[in-house]
């Protein structure tokens, strides 16, 4: 299966040049649209997503990840670096199931 | 909580048969839940500490990585890196296969198709070194994230079973086993009564009869 991502200009360039090809650039108000689309597509393996547009999708993100085991999706930081305020969904389930946080320094 | 028994059951030997045998059931099935709970949470954060030390790397990994992208992009221009990362190869493909812990079915990647070498595919004489860099740390950093998604997937997968066990084990311990012994305790003090009242009655008729046969004589 196909590694894809969505992500900023920037990020995507560096992913490019890494040797992926499935990229897609959303610009600020089609984040939606542009995950339906991937959500149609059952080709792709890990899906590489940048911490802003996981915010932008937010529940719609978090549906699909507990609806489904493939794709993986795996949040990253933009060139900004990490967000502060950001709980990625990994943690939050952790913290869920052991019930209490196992610590990520921060950075 | 007042204690509650179980409904539909009326006090009698046969229920009381029946509800020790349920007892005995769940507390087996308890003792295994727990077993299990307990299991897949080692395991749970095992993975978890491992998947934290990756995810500080790449974090580290990523700010270099972009630090050499932006300074190839100063010097080549914006436009430039972009028309050059459209030439690179292709990473290939990942496949999956489904790991067994405890029962529980985990995705497993098999990154065995997966290019772990790409080389630089444009030309060397009008670019320059800073996005050779670039390439290399985004190559790397590209192999880790794929580590990381798979640690991830199984996080995932483990988390959502751990909570089911969870929930199976509070139940038990919580509701059906306090409900059961209640109804025990229920049903076995009513025998005891129904008991004692058919003592007292025996002793009180056998009195009443030796009274009457005295009068007689």
């Amino acid at each position: 299966m196909k590694l894809a991502a969505i992500c900023d200009r920037d990020t995507a360039v560096g992913f490019k040049l890494s040797g992926i090809k499935d990229i897609l650039i959303p610009n600020d108000n089609n984040a939606l649209q542009i995950f339906n689309q991937i959500q149609d597509r059952n080709d792709i393996g890990i899906l590489f997503i940048t911490e802003k547009i996981v915010e932008d999708l937010d529940i719609r993100l978090k549906d699909f990840r507990v609806r489904n085991n493939i794709p993986i999706i795996v949040e990253i930081p933009d060139k900004k670096g990490r967000r502060k305020d950001h709980i990625d969904f990994v943690s939050h389930l952790i913290k869920k199931a052991v019930g209490i946080e196992v610590e990520k320094e921060n950075i | 909580m007042a204690e509650q028994i179980m409904e539909g059951v009326s006090p009698t030997r046969m229920d009381l048969l029946e509800i020790r045998k349920k007892l005995v059931l769940a507390e087996k099935g308890h003792k295994l839940l727990e077993e299990k709970r307990d299991a897949l949470v080692e395991k749970f954060f095992g993975i978890i500490y491992n998947r934290n030390e990756l995810s500080k790397q790449i974090d580290n990994h990523f700010k270099i990585s972009f630090q050499s992208l932006i300074q190839a992009q100063m010097l080549l221009g914006e436009k430039k890196v972009e028309e050059i990362s459209f030439t690179s190869e292709k990473i290939g493909e990942v496949e999956f296969e489904t790991d067994n812990i405890m029962g529980v079915k985990i995705p497993k990647m098999n990154i065995d198709n997966i290019n772990k070498d790409i080389r630089p595919s444009y030309s060397f004489i009008e670019t320059c070194s800073k996005l050779d860099d670039a390439q290399k740390d985004f190559k790397n950093l590209l192999l880790k994230l794929i580590d990381l998604a798979d640690l991830e997937g199984s996080i995932k997968s483990l988390a959502v079973e751990i909570e089911k066990t969870k929930r199976r084990v509070n139940v038990l311990e919580n509701n059906l086993i306090p409900k059961l012994q209640s109804t025990r305790k229920y049903i076995e003090m009513q025998l005891e009564e129904r008991e004692r009242e058919d003592f007292f009655r025996r002793k009180r008729i056998k009195a009443l009869m030796e009274s009457k046969k005295e009068k007689n004589e």
